[in-house]
This record gives C-alpha cells, structure tokens and sequence, in this order.
C-alpha cells in the first residue's frame, strides 16, 4: 500500500514538473499513468486528473505572478473564452460522437506543432529585434490595454510586447475550454499556441499565464466531477501533492532556460499527443487500431 | 481615455500581489489537509477505495469523520479548498480591479464567475440526466 502511494506521488511529480515547462496541466501524462500503470477506471482517472491540474495550476501560477511573468489582464481576458469553452464543451460532448472530437483534435495539435516547429528559431530572433513591441494593438486588445513586460532571465533583459488578434486568440483558446470540458485535461497546449502564435505574446509570458489560466478552467471541470461524486480523494491527495511540488520546481527552472529548448519539448508533446488522439479518434469511430506509443 | 501608464504599472503590480497571497494560502492548506489526512491513512493503514464512493451522507457525518480523525474527512477538506482556490482567485479578483476603479476587467473578472456558477448548474442537470 505504501509503494502505490509512493509511486502515484512520483509519477505526479514528473506531470508537475513537466506541466509547469511548457504551460500545461500535466493532465495527459496523468491520465495515461493512471490507466495503464495504475490500472483505475478511466473515469476515475479522469477526475483525479483534473484536481491535479489545478494543483499544479496554483503551483506554478503563483511562482510566474510572483517572477512578474505573467500576464493577468490577458488571463482573465482569455478565461471568458476558456471558461465558456468548457461549459460548451460539457454540451457538445453530449451530442457529438467521441471520436470525431478526437480526430477533430488531433488535427488541430499537430497543426499547432508544426507552426511551433518552424518558428523554433524565431522566439529570440523576435525578441532581438523588439518586433514584439513593435507589434500594434489591435481591436480589443488596445480597449482592454493588453500589453506587458517581463524579465527574461536566460536573456538578460526586460521584453515588452503587444498582444494582436485577441478574438482569433479567444477563440482558439476557447476550444481549450472545451476539451477541458470534454476531456479532463487543462487545455495549456492550445492555450499556448493560442497566445504565441495567434495574439504574438512571447513564449514564456504565454506559458506563464496559460498557467495561470489552467486553474479556473479545470476547477469548472472538477466542480461537475465532485458533485457527481466522482473524485477518489485517497487517490487525488498523493498525486496533487506530488504535482504541487513538480510545478514548482519547473517553474522556478523555466525562465532559465531559452525559449527555443521550450519549443522543442512542446514541439514534441504535441506530435505525441496528436498522434494519441488520433488513434483514439480512429479505435472509437473505425475499429483501426493504430499502434501505441506508450 | 485610457488609464496610464504608471498607474497601469502599479494597478498590475497590486493585482499580482493579491493574486499570488490567494494562490499561496490554497496551497498551503490544502498540502496541510492532505499530509495530514495522509498521514492517518499510514498510522491506522486504512486501505485505498479502488472505487470512488460518497464519503459522507450528512454534514454530521463528515464532522464526526473530522473530530474522530478519519483520514477521508481530511483528504475531503483537501480537494474542496483545492477546488475553490482558483474560483476564490476569480471572486476576490473582480473586488481587487474595482477597488483600482478599473471598470473593465470588473466587467471581465465577474464574467468569468459568472460563467463558472453557470457551469456548476449544468454539471447538476447533468448528473440528475444522467442519474
């Protein structure tokens, strides 16, 4: 009994530190352990999951606000669209097929890795020549002042930027709140895409604050899960505790890393992911099962 | 007009204090809740539910389960204020832009919350359909 509390809490511990890296929950590395190793009801590790992907949330939100990484302003604004996204995605999950959502996913994650892929190099580039600042706001971004500044520790210097597109952004982030709410998951990979190549916010200022946004969707999940009673507490405890000491540790190393080593393991992350969904998306609709990558 | 600069500068500067003394109170009560309720489950080896269950069936219940120091009552007060940080960060939020009389993000902030009430209600319709 004891190791199985060990092991849950080392592997929340991996999600966490993983999680706060590149902006995620950390969610598709606990619900996939859970699972497979664990051996609990899909279910089950759905909703333990999603309390962690609060933990680590908090975690690492806390450390990016108080590293001035963050931007609140953007946050709050984008959480009208991740929020309605969830409460529309717990909707459209009932009347749409699973396996559609999947596929329709998995397309969308690969298109996002690509676009991450090729604009690896791009990140210090952009901010070397200040075109992030030099970006106008446009819209709704310039009535709601959303613009900021952080210290970028791996570079040595303050970056200003200014955010464009913000529909486009909210909308894309929006489909965030949906596979939170159909999924379980916190929906940072879209979050992140959203913000950095849509709405031209730095790398690391759109993972400071996609975490920081990750909390207040999930917890819209999870209320749903705990009044239907399906949050095993003797399992969430040791996995939020491990996920809360993760994140922390990973966001405390993030900043000092460059952002092009960020883009990579998100590049990655996201064809796995991608590649999960799909084979989800095609066992569930078409009986084809594709081979397993884990 | 817009607000200016320095003012914006000091307002983002109050925000992320408030911001981040919520979110350091919700951790550290939760991992207090869960440690605690862990350690229980060690000293009296109580075994894990393989199912997820209705702990309680009454307020009475759950505060009997508390004062006897059952571990489930802990592990229970965990997930609820680990749940509610986050929302509590939203509410706190819309009184924190108010008092920078930025109208706004008041306007956005209880947006925000509102959205989240709504989903509480369609997560009760929910179970009750599908119940």
């Amino acid at each position: 009994m004891l190791t199985e509390f060990i092991f849950l809490f080392l592997v929340a511990i991996f999600a966490g530190f993983f999680g706060a890296l590149v902006g995620i929950g950390g969610g598709v590395i606990i619900v996939p352990a859970l699972t497979l190793l664990f051996h609990l009801p899909i279910h089950m590790a759905i909703a333990a999951s999603i309390v962690s992907v609060i933990a680590t949330s908090i975690a690492g939100a806390r450390s990016y606000v108080d590293q001035q990484i963050t931007n609140v302003r953007l946050g709050m604004f984008l959480e009208i669209s991740t929020t309605g996204g969830a409460l529309i995605g717990a909707l459209i999950g009932v009347l749409m097929h699973g396996y559609v959502l999947s596929l329709i996913f998995g397309a969308l994650i690969f298109y996002m890795a690509i676009m991450s892929y090729r604009s690896r190099n791009k990140e210090e580039k952009m901010i070397d020549s200040g075109a992030y600042d030099a970006m106008q706001l446009d819209g709704v971004a310039k009535k709601l002042q959303l613009e900021g500044t952080y210290h970028d520790v791996a570079l040595g210097r303050d970056v200003k930027y200014n955010a464009t597109k913000p529909i486009a952004g909210s909308l894309v982030a929006s489909l965030a709140g949906v596979g939170s709410g159909l999924l379980g998951i916190g929906g940072g990979v879209i979050k992140v895409a959203a913000m950095n190549t849509m709405m031209s916010i730095p790398m690391k200022a759109s993972v400071a604050t996609s975490k920081f946004m990750i909390g207040v969707t999930a917890a819209t999940s999870a209320v749903v899960y705990f009044i239907a009673g399906g949050i095993n507490v003797f399992v969430v405890a040791p996995v939020a505790l491990g996920t809360m000491l993760g994140a922390t540790g990973g966001s405390i190393v993030m900043n000092k890393l460059h952002s092009k080593v960020i883009k990579m393991i998100f590049f990655l992350l996201m064809i796995y992911l991608g590649y999960e969904m799909i084979a989800k998306g095609l066992s569930m609709g078409y009986n084809i099962n594709l081979p397993g990558l884990m | 007009m817009a607000i200016d600069e320095k003012h914006l500068e000091a307002e983002i500067q109050d925000i992320n204090k408030i911001v981040s003394i919520i979110l350091a109170t919700g951790m550290y009560t939760t991992m207090f809740f869960y440690i605690f309720g862990l350690i229980l489950v060690f000293a009296r080896g109580t075994p894990i539910p393989r199912l997820s269950q209705q702990y309680f069936h009454s307020f009475g219940d759950f505060f009997a389960a508390l004062f006897s120091l059952h571990a489930r009552a802990f592990l229970y007060l965990g997930t609820i204020t680990l749940i509610l940080t986050p929302v509590s960060r939203v509410i706190i939020s819309i009184f924190a832009f108010r008092r920078e009389k930025d109208y706004k993000y008041v306007g956005v902030t209880t947006i925000v919350f509102l959205i989240i009430l709504v989903s509480v209600i369609v997560g009760s319709v929910f179970k009750i359909s599908v119940g």
